[in-house]
């Protein structure tokens, strides 16, 4: 692993001082040449420029044609509509169920009251009576 | 007659839905249109994201809709005692809780797409979330107070009608939001925009309209169950 490490820093040295008196190269002719210079900074901000432009026009494009943000926009309505219509729908659906065990109660207590009074049943009312 | 109103209105909205997706999607254009008021462009600078406007702002009519409805019935209730005005201001208040949540999702990814933000402190955005938070503690108190809670939530739901004028005027030029009132968005709408729009606003009307008959009757079922019980109980059946 050292060697390879080694290896890599002998090999990437060179080119980094390559790269290094090439710039070196490069800003002493733009120095010595204003021309030179005002040219290098014009192609470059040309290129810049030119990727600004392609940058913001992808960007008006894609909120030109934005679907995604409609569809969403979309599916949160419906998710909304959906989940109020089955909070509405269960509500109702418990609303139905306590109709249903008030009428079984009822019957139930007035079937204990029809019913002549020995101990057994006594109890039986009373237990109905508690729960 | 009674039992047929909701279904009705269901079906009507329902294909009123249909029919809103096919004009909004197909028929009504984004591009650049001519209006008809001199040389004014309509239209300009719209894009695909405009579409969600046709939903949004029907929703935000429907959302001012249930929360007059709550706010006028809760007056109605402070002054006579009457439940039954109790009974359809709950039911509207339910409603624009659900219309208002549906306002404020739309109206933030609007606010992506279009502006690249989820969310302004904007002075109409701002009273937006604290109606519906109102709204919200409206249907809270409703729930869970207790007994004597209708006259509390009355009081809370008059304070939230109060904002719903400030909310639709509240937006001056400097504001992301779209402009309201006579140069407003709606207002100078035109051609095939127009149609779309009010077209959108009729059928959440008739969406509106059935969703509160239906939670009023289920309201009002409770208020009887629970009067019944009271009474069963009271006179030692139960």
């Amino acid at each position: 692993m050292k060697r390879l490490i080694v290896l890599v820093i002998l090999v990437l040295a060179p080119m980094a001082h390559a790269d290094n008196a090439a710039r070196q190269a490069c800003v002493q002719a733009m120095n010595a040449d204003p021309q030179f210079a005002k040219d290098i900074v014009k192609t470059a901000n040309e290129q810049a420029d030119a990727e600004i432009a392609e940058k913001h026009l992808k960007a008006a494009d894609q909120i030109a044609t934005n679907e995604k943000h409609v569809i969403l926009a979309y599916a949160a309505m419906w998710l909304a509509a959906a989940g109020f219509v089955i909070f509405l729908w269960k509500r109702q659906q418990g609303l139905k169920d306590q109709i249903a065990r008030l009428q079984k109660d009822l019957e139930l207590a007035l079937k204990d009251d029809a019913t002549p009074d020995t101990p057994a049943a006594g109890a039986a009312k009373a237990k109905t009576k508690k729960s | 007659m009674k039992r047929y109103v909701i279904p009705a209105l269901t079906v009507i909205a329902a294909v009123g839905f249909v029919f809103t997706l096919w004009e909004v999607f197909v028929e009504t254009p984004v591009q650049v249109t001519l209006g008809d008021r001199g040389q004014i462009l309509v239209g300009q600078s719209l894009f695909f994201n405009q579409k969600i406007f046709y939903y949004h702002v029907a929703n935000a009519f429907m959302l001012f809709a249930a929360v007059g409805t709550t706010g006028f019935c809760s007056i109605a209730y402070l002054k006579t005692r009457n439940a039954k005005w109790d009974d359809v201001a709950l039911a509207a208040g339910e409603i624009a809780v659900m219309f208002g949540l549906v306002v404020l999702v739309t109206g933030s990814i609007w606010a992506k797409a279009a502006w690249d933000l989820w969310w302004v402190w904007e002075k109409r955005l701002t009273m937006s979330l604290l109606l519906w938070l109102t709204l919200v503690g409206y249907v809270l108190v409703r729930r869970f107070a207790g007994a004597g809670s209708e006259r509390l939530a009355a009081g809370l739901a008059v304070f939230g009608t109060v904002a719903v004028p400030f909310i639709y005027v509240m937006v001056s030029q400097g504001d992301h939001h779209p402009q309201a009132g006579a140069s407003g968005n709606v207002a100078t709408l035109s051609g095939q925009m127009k149609i779309s729009f009010w077209f959108s606003v009729l059928t959440f009307l008739f969406w509106f309209l059935a969703l509160i008959i239906s939670r009023v009757s289920s309201a009002r079922a409770e208020r009887r169950v629970r009067e019944l019980h009271e009474r069963a109980m009271d006179a030692g059946v139960l």
